[in-house]
């Protein structure tokens, strides 16, 4: 079942249903998606649309009711949650909505955090956390803990720590939702420069404009099918 | 480890949740250990004073005298018995008995009476006999025709100390031992019953009077610690080596005695299982709300391609750790209590009876046991209750988890 | 066991009662074959009262045989009807000069070496009498066969020739401890051969065997009687008449405390 490995995502036929008979919410009906190394793509679509839904079940944090996924042509449903988990170490990173540091651990610890679970000797830890903390523009916070830090500082924090291990895709899930345009823009234009110097392949979920127009390719979901696939 | 330090940081973070979890396992820990030394404390107090009082720990006897008593079943060259088990290096102290049945007729009344021959000064030092005498005085070593009488029997022959009293029994020859004892005390054993029939004589009379030569029915060993009875029995049975002799525990010839005991300690784990399961459950209480409250956290940490078994790690260590340092804050509690209540027992407002004695104070004993014991099942109930947090922690979903903003 | 006390210390007994075995003494003897039928009664009267009399005196040997030692008293013993006994013991040295005074249900023993004069309480009744194989209580029980017991003859499996059974079984409200006696007499003289004791449960507990007819204080008597308790092997006591006199002077002092303590 491996597929051609040139793609970073492929889907095929990719369903979810939450509930049962009559409270069954289809979020995902059918999706067929495929994402290439080097994207930087917007998925895009009103609330309850399936966005979040469709990138859990693309990095394997939930499973489909039916279809396949396969990452770098791998297939997830042939993974073990050992297998899947460190997948999702070497390969992924993640930027959540919100709150998604670890809140007794500091920023720096925060984003040294996976390179201790790849067990990454510690000088180079320290140099590529504090590398990463510098480009995200955070050098005197790193040993500030969450909830001493904003809003935009801890998404600055949660970018770093995706970055920091050099993953081939990066899912950002409405990053900028809880910032200002400003600080959104920023973030962006960081992202965009890290895409185009490291070919990273970014995959946002998004209602924001902005996100948007940063994007290179657009897919539009509705009713947890894709609707519209632009690229610009 | 990673683990280890959020595991820590964790704990420090919801201090008074981490107090609270403490307090449990501490108050279970301290309750369980003082119920573990109180209950050993009693139990050596009611076998000390049981035994010690009276039987001894030990007995020898002539085959099988203690189930059929008869004058003639006697241990011979009793001194030569004796200074062997003394050479046993476990042994307190011994003391050489002679029993038998007899007639006391004191001025007016006349009873039958169980005499018992006694050595003058190994009796007191095997058995504290002269701390019981009540009236008059403890015998001296060439004592002769002198009687102690139990405080019962006195009241009934109606006689005090300096009186007279004329025994009556038949000797071993089956002649009749008759003569004129002088009262020289009154002794309260504390066993009310026995007090009424039983009257004591220096052993070397009781051998002259009833023609028993160097013979005795029992000889009544005492050990430094209960805990030494059963080998000391096993050596003693060794150095004897004599088939005709028999070598009991308190265990065997106060058997009604030692299956009441056990069934108390029966009911001293029960206790305690309760106590842990109220431990186990609390415990279960504050880990199960923390895990609940974290679910979202686990989420990230599996996003960010932490293994299951490591998420079931970080919340069994966090549970372990609160665990240990329980343990370590009941030891010392508990060690304290222990220690207070082994000096100052708690004195019950009735006393409770036990095998005819009396008993109104409970002492704890200190002991590794009452540590020990706690200390296992504190830990291993903490970890049997993380168990189940700790795998609702690796099954989060982490895309659940994700949305619970 | 008012049988025992009988034999031990012949008895005396009521004048009516002694007339009738009079009649028998004269009437039992070598009858030849033209002799009534046996009768269960006449021969329980005559049991009871074969060693009986107003008053009596007996110089009497008791050997007593256990499993540890033996043993020889001699003693005196005086009687005085069925209430009064008074024993005196001449030997071994040990106990020369101890006595035993009973009257009525009252016992008391005078220990010469302490000079001391003890009355028996009633839980030592059950007791043995100076090492014996008797109680205290056998000395002072008053019961007949005759008038305390039904009876009947019997012939047992282990019947002899010559010899005739009687089981006897205490009436009702006795305060007899024994289930049934039985008594083997000689079919030609009406002579005790041996009474047996059974518990409740039909075990022999006591055997007492007669042996050894002598005259003895006018009468043919069996001058050795044998005791053999069942419950404990290796003991018996056996008693020799050696001197047995009937209706003797026994006016005077000899049943009093003062005389029991005198000493010998
Ligand atoms: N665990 C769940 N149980 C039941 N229904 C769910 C669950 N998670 C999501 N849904 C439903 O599935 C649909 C898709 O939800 P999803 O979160 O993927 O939408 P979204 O496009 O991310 O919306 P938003 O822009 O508001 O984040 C919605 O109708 C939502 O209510
Ligand atoms: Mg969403």
């Amino acid at each position: 079942m491996a597929k051609a490995n040139t793609a970073v995502i492929q889907t095929e036929g990719l369903t979810k249903v939450y509930g049962e008979d009559r409270i069954a919410v289809h979020a995902l009906r059918g999706v067929d998606w495929v994402v290439e190394p080097g994207e930087f793509t917007a998925v895009v679509g009103p609330s309850g649309s399936g966005k979040t839904t469709l990138l859990n079940v693309v990095s394997g944090l939930d499973t489909p009711t039916s279809g396949n996924v396969w990452l770098k042509g791998n297939p997830l449903s042939g993974m073990t949650g050992r297998a899947l988990s460190d997948f999702r170490r070497d390969h992924i990173g993640f930027v959540f909505q919100a709150y998604n540091l670890i809140p007794v651990l500091t920023a720096a610890e925060n984003v040294e955090y996976i390179l201790l679970l790849q067990g990454v000797p510690a000088e180079e830890r320290q140099q590529r956390v504090h590398e990463l903390l510098t480009q995200v523009g955070l050098e005197g916070m790193t040993d500030r803990r969450p909830p001493d830090l904003s809003g935009g500082q801890q998404q600055r924090v949660a970018i770093a720590r995706a970055m920091v291990a050099k993953p081939s895709l990066i899912l950002a899930d409405e990053p900028t939702a809880n910032l200002d345009s400003e600080t959104g823009s920023q973030l962006l234009n960081m992202m965009q420069a890290l895409n185009q110097e490291t070919g990273m392949t970014f995959v946002f979920s998004t209602h924001d404009r902005m996100v948007m127009d940063y994007a290179r390719r657009l897919v539009r979901l509705h009713d947890g099918q894709i609707t519209g696939d632009e690229r610009k | 480890m990673v683990i280890l330090k959020i595991a820590f940081r964790n704990i420090f973070r919801q201090k008074r949740r981490t107090v609270l979890t403490m307090l449990t396992m501490v108050g279970g820990f301290v309750l369980a250990s003082v119920s573990i030394a109180w209950s050993d404390g009693t139990y050596n107090d009611v076998i000390n004073t049981f035994t010690r009082n009276r039987l001894g720990h030990i007995q020898v006897h002539y085959g099988d005298y203690l189930d059929r008593p008869t004058l003639y079943k006697t241990i011979a060259a009793a001194d030569q018995v004796g200074e062997a088990i003394g050479q046993v290096e476990a042994v307190d102290a011994w003391t050489p008995r002679i029993y038998s049945a007899g007639l006391a007729s004191a001025e007016d009344e006349t009873t039958a009476v169980h005499m018992i021959g006694i050595h003058t000064d190994r009796e007191d030092r095997t058995t504290r006999f002269n701390d019981k005498i009540v009236d008059g005085q403890p015998f001296s070593p060439g004592d002769t025709n002198a009687v102690i009488v139990g405080k019962g029997l006195a009241q009934i022959l109606d006689t005090s100390v300096g009186d007279d009293l004329v025994l009556l029994s038949q000797a071993a020859d089956g002649s009749l031992a008759n003569d004129r004892f002088t009262v020289r005390g009154i002794v309260d054993t504390g066993e009310a019953m026995k007090d009424r029939s039983d009257l004591y004589i220096p052993l070397a009379t009781a051998q002259e009077f009833l023609v028993l030569q160097d013979r005795v029915h029992e000889i009544v060993v005492t050990v430094q610690t209960l805990g030494l009875v059963d080998p000391t029995v096993t050596v003693i049975e060794q150095r004897l080596s004599n088939d005709t002799l028999t070598v009991l525990s308190w265990k065997e010839f106060a058997k009604d005695f030692y299956v009441a005991m056990r069934a108390d300690q029966r009911g001293m784990w029960i206790t305690l299982f309760v106590i842990l399961l109220i431990v186990a459950v609390g415990v279960l209480n504050t880990v199960l709300m923390a895990v609940l409250e974290r679910r979202r956290e686990y989420g990230v940490l599996k996003a960010l391609g932490t293994r299951p078994g490591q998420i079931f790690g970080l919340v069994s260590w966090e549970i372990a750790a609160i665990a240990l340092a329980a343990v370590a804050v009941g030891t010392i509690v508990a060690l304290l209590s222990n220690h207070l209540l082994s000096f100052h027992g708690i004195r019950l407002p009735d006393p409770i009876s036990y095998g005819g004695m009396e008993f109104q104070e409970m002492r704890t004993e200190l002991n590794i046991r009452s540590f020990v014991i706690p200390a296992v099942t504190v830990l291993a109930t903490a970890m049997a209750s993380a168990l189940c947090p700790a795998w609702m922690a690796l099954r989060t979903r982490a895309a659940m988890a994700m949305r619970l903003h | 066991m008012r049988f025992l006390f009988c034999i031990l210390f012949s008895l005396a007994t009521t004048v009516a009662a002694q007339e009738t075995v009079r009649t028998n003494d004269v009437t039992t003897p070598d009858q030849g074959d033209d002799r009534s039928p046996p009768d269960a009664r006449t021969i329980v009267e005559i049991i009871d009262q074969l060693y009986r009399s107003d008053s009596s005196y007996s110089e009497v040997a008791m050997d007593i045989v256990t499993p540890h030692w033996e043993r020889t008293l001699e003693m005196n013993v005086w009687t005085e009807g069925t209430e009064k006994t008074f024993i005196r013991i001449l030997s071994p040295r040990k106990e020369r000069g101890m006595g035993t005074l009973r009257i009525g249900r009252e016992m008391w023993n005078y220990l010469p070496k302490v000079n001391k004069v003890i009355k028996i309480p009633p839980s030592m009744m059950m007791s043995s009498w100076m090492g014996s194989d008797f109680t205290n209580d056998d000395l002072v029980k008053e019961f007949t066969f005759a008038g305390d017991y039904h009876f009947s003859l019997v012939q047992p499996e282990y019947a002899q020739d010559g010899v005739l059974y009687i089981e006897c079984h205490p009436k009702e409200g006795r305060p007899i401890i024994w289930g049934k006696v039985m008594l083997a007499v000689r079919e030609e003289d009406y002579l005790p051969v041996w009474q047996r004791y059974y518990d409740e449960k039909d075990n022999v507990m006591r055997v007492l065997e007669f042996s050894d007819i002598r005259a003895l204080g006018g009468r043919r008597l069996p001058s050795v009687l044998t005791m053999i308790r069942k419950t404990e092997k290796g003991h018996k006591t056996v008693l020799h008449y050696k001197e047995l006199k009937f209706n003797v002077d026994v006016s005077g002092d000899i049943f009093t405390l003062r005389h029991l303590r005198s000493r010998l």
